[in-house]
């Protein structure tokens, strides 16, 4: 068993998107170095090859298996798009910012983004793990906008060490994302199973239109939908792997498309939203 | 290059009624002319040999421009995702979509089928001027639009009072005022009754406020549209369309016939898309096949004409209609995105996309009876194959509907996909029709354009008529039908050559030259004596109901691209 590394180093600034969807180790396997440097590339939707844009180095010729491959982005730009687009196997290291649609439709192995990333990383995945040590845009493990809920992410990991914008797991259907800081408007909306863990803050109406699945936000919350109902109190909760140990109130909705998801809500950092639901639940649990 | 000389194919010109005879075909600055008039030394010689040569395509009923057709595009992105072709200037530009595609792709699309002229059979009068828009950036083929008179205040008012003369001029002015083609009913009051009551009407129920029924509305527009002589009477969509048990409403509407009393021997109704109206049982779950009964109807109905409405299984559609209550229904049995828009004072429409699966018995159902129709009525003039694009399938699949028709082989092989319940009851699998080429032509080519009223210079290839011309890579005397319809498929899916206007602009398969085609539309006398008490009445009803100004409402035949005005002698006051 041997492993091949290879490093692309970009020769210029990218000024317009480029891209790169080529550029994954099921790509690779088993083809000669100088085979790889003729790999069609777009920038700014033009036909070009590797070589153009990037300088290669690794082994004269990679291995069949494209487990064994690992490509290694030594500068990033926020112009490489499709990194990782439907690999199944192998690790993709981007050692700085990375573009829109990291890791679309990707079947497995693993994605690592130095930097930070932009718009749909992980939409529409399948398997596989990402991790991004910056932020990242919207939609985030999402759906294309119009598709049916549950055409998002359909499996694998994914964590990111920064924030995340709007709409992150819009009409997920599995597989977990973790937020180490805040999130955007509209978390989860429209998912119908999975985990979201939002460690830090999150902005309006977390949830919108789910049916299945959860969302944890352990910070504030601007807004929640009268469309979900306060279910109970939990004193500490442990999801996939991360420990909350405060209280959190346990909401079921979307009850706009008689969904089951459940959203809870970090009670200590909410306590102004969270009151009037929890003298609500206090009521019925005297009543029984 | 204007002069073409196409010779030794195969013709087929049910018009003329050249069956399959080898003959050439001369073009000449647009239109067809003897072959002994065209210059060998000049002409483009196209050698056809082996292959069969037809007119243009017409499609009677496809809805390819209007606000509904836009809202259907904004609606679905996902429905242009996989789909886009980047252009290739200066021959051709970028294409996109599906159900809903760009306005390019509808003109190439319908080109490399072989078509050349189609009609948007919706459009509401006051959203008309964005139709035209539309129809103007649609290349190479020819267009029309039918407007929207089902739920139109105006009308309506006239009706319940009874001034039909009035009504016949208040119809020959929005048709010209619109630069419209023809008449078009969609559920017949059913817009005004949902606005009010939040259900449709069927066709012997009062609709409220006027008290007339639904059966008065095509009585009345029927005869006025008699007065007025159009050249395509009346495009009608039955009331109770997508209900179960709704064909005997159609048998009803196909009646009212007898009532209309017409003044040539051309048909007085159309009814469009029967498939969706000829629905037998009481429920979803008991769903039987009407097609049997709507076929025999025809025979005692002569001046009915039917398109079909086939249905596509396995493919998505998106549903769009001016029935605005059925396309409520609709979005709860489908629960997923839903749009409605209303016209103001005359029309309502909704878009709900839709997918017709293999497996479903109702969707069987759905997809025997508008073939049930087609092969028991056997009368290619008066039964015209559309799939009411995007409606009940893509345009694009024409070719399959047609193989439908054309070979039992074909229907057999596609009945094993289809669900078994389905099947066992309706009497498709019973039937052995098979259409032959010739009766294909005459479905594509002749019939529409005799039911448009276009047949002199549409839908065949005698000399004055307009240079359209497809030609199929297709021997029809060494393949048989039959067996081999996959060929007859590939070959009518991507035409050989397509000639239009005397341009070529499709050479095997691919768009070669964009064009722009022409837009018909009537604009019917209207009797001085009528004109003044038209105009006051416009002029006080406008006031009334309207939103804009009566001239900022007239369409301008400067505001088409190339716009051209089919004469009509009218009867009104005579």
């Amino acid at each position: 068993m041997s492993s091949a590394a290879y490093t692309l180093h970009l020769k210029v600034k990218p000024t317009v998107l480029i891209d790169a969807r080529n550029i994954t180790p099921d790509r690779f396997a088993g083809r000669e170095l100088s085979d790889l440097r003729s790999i069609v590339v777009l920038e700014g939707g033009r036909r070009t090859l590797l070589s153009e844009l990037f300088e290669i180095d690794g082994p004269e010729k990679a291995p069949a298996d494209p487990g064994q491959i690992t490509i290694t982005f030594e500068r990033g730009s926020d112009k490489l798009c499709f990194i990782g687009y439907r690999m199944s196997k192998g690790k993709i290291v981007v050692r700085g910012d990375a573009g829109h649609l990291v890791g679309y439709k990707m079947r497995g192995g693993s994605i690592v983004v130095e930097g930070s990333a932009r718009d749909y990383v992980g939409a529409k995945m399948r398997d596989g793990t990402i991790e991004v040590y910056g932020s990242v845009g919207h939609r985030l493990g999402g759906k294309l906008p119009g598709e049916k809920p549950g055409k998002g992410m359909r499996g694998g990991a994914i964590t990111i060490h920064g924030n995340a914008g709007s709409e992150v797991g819009v009409g997920m259907e599995r597989g977990a994302i973790v937020i180490e800081g805040g999130a955007g408007n509209l978390v989860g909306s429209d998912m119908l199973g999975g985990s979201i863990v939002v460690k830090g803050d999150c902005g309006l109406y977390p949830g919108a239109g789910m049916s299945g699945g959860r969302i944890i936000v352990g910070g504030r919350v601007d807004a929640i939908l009268p469309s979900f109902y306060a279910d109970s109190m939990m004193p500490s909760i442990s999801v996939r792997g991360v420990k909350f140990d405060k209280p959190f109130m346990l909401f079921i909705g979307d009850v706009v498309v008689g969904g089951r998801g459940l959203l809870y809500v970090s009670y200590d950092d909410n306590r102004e939203l969270l009151d009037y639901y929890k003298s609500l639940i206090e009521e019925v649990g005297v009543e029984v | 290059m204007s002069e073409i000389l196409v010779k030794n194919g195969f013709v087929y010109d049910p018009i003329n009624g050249i069956n399959g005879e080898v003959l050439d075909i001369a073009v000449k600055d647009g239109k067809i002319v003897d072959p002994s008039q065209i210059d060998l030394s000049k002409a483009l010689v196209v050698d056809a040999r082996g292959k069969v040569v037809m007119p243009g395509g017409i499609d009677i009923h496809s809805h390819i421009a209007g606000p509904k057709v836009n809202l259907g595009r904004l609606m679905r992105p996902e429905d242009h995702y996989l789909t886009n072709r980047p252009h290739d200037l200066p021959r051709r530009r970028a294409e996109t979509g599906l159900t809903v595609p760009n306005v390019f792709r509808i003109g190439y699309d319908y080109a490399r089928m072989g078509y050349t002229l189609v009609v948007e059979p919706a459009t509401p009068p006051i959203g008309t001027r964005h139709t035209h828009e539309e129809l103007d950036d649609i290349p190479v083929i020819d267009k029309a639009a039918f407007v929207l008179v089902d739920s139109n205040w105006l009308a309506l008012d006239l009706i319940a009072e009874g001034s039909r003369e009035l009504l016949a001029a208040y119809l020959a002015w929005l048709l010209s005022a619109t630069k419209t083609y023809a008449l078009k009913l969609v559920d017949p009051g059913s817009d005004v009754a949902w606005v009010i009551t939040g259900r449709g009407v069927d066709l012997d129920e009062q609709i409220p406020v006027y008290n007339i029924t639904p059966r008065d509305i095509i009585r009345e527009i029927g005869s006025a549209a008699q007065m007025l002589n159009l050249p395509h009477k009346l495009h009608v969509h039955c009331n109770r369309l997508g209900y179960p048990g709704n064909y005997l409403t159609t048998l009803k509407t196909m009646e009212v016939t007898r009532d209309i009393s017409r003044v040539s021997e051309s048909p007085a109704l159309h009814i469009t898309h029967v498939q969706f109206t000829g629905y037998k049982g009481d429920s979803w779950s008991t769903l039987e096949s009407g097609g049997e009964d709507i076929a025999k109807a025809m025979k005692v109905n002569p001046y009915v004409t039917l398109d079909l409405g086939q249905v596509i299984l396995g493919r998505s559609a998106t549903t769009m209609t001016a029935d605005a209550s059925f396309e409520y229904v609709l979005y709860h049995l489908t629960r997923w995105k839903w749009a409605n828009a209303d016209a103001e004072v005359e029309a309502a429409a909704g878009v709900v996309p839709f997918k017709y699966r293999k497996r479903s018995y109702v969707n069987t159902v759905q997809w025997a009876i508008g073939l049930e129709v087609a092969l028991i009525a056997r009368d290619p003039w008066r039964v015209v194959p559309t799939t009411d694009h995007p409606n009940a399938g893509p345009f694009v699949d024409y070719p399959v509907m047609f193989s439908w028709l054309v070979s039992r082989r074909a229907r057999e092989e596609y009945m094993k996909k289809v669900s078994r319940g389905a099947l066992k009851r309706t009497a498709l699998p019973s039937l052995d029709a098979e259409f032959s080429l010739y009766d294909v032509a005459i479905m594509t080519r002749a019939a529409p354009a005799r039911l448009l009223g276009l047949d002199k210079f549409k839908g065949h290839l005698g000399v004055g008529a307009d240079a359209d011309i497809a030609i199929y890579d297709l021997n029809p005397r060494e393949v048989d039908l039959s067996r081999d319809y996959e060929k007859f498929i590939n070959a009518f899916r991507r035409a050989w050559l397509v000639i239009k206007s005397g341009e070529v602009v499709v050479r095997e398969g691919e768009v070669v030259k964009t064009v722009y085609g022409r837009t018909y539309y009537v604009e019917p006398e209207i009797p001085s004596e009528l004109r003044k008490e038209l105009d006051s009445f416009l002029e006080r009803k406008f006031k009334e109901y309207y939103s804009i100004a009566l001239e900022s409402f007239l369409i301008k035949e400067h505001e088409l691209r190339n716009a051209v005005k089919i004469p009509v002698s009218t009867v009104v006051g005579g």
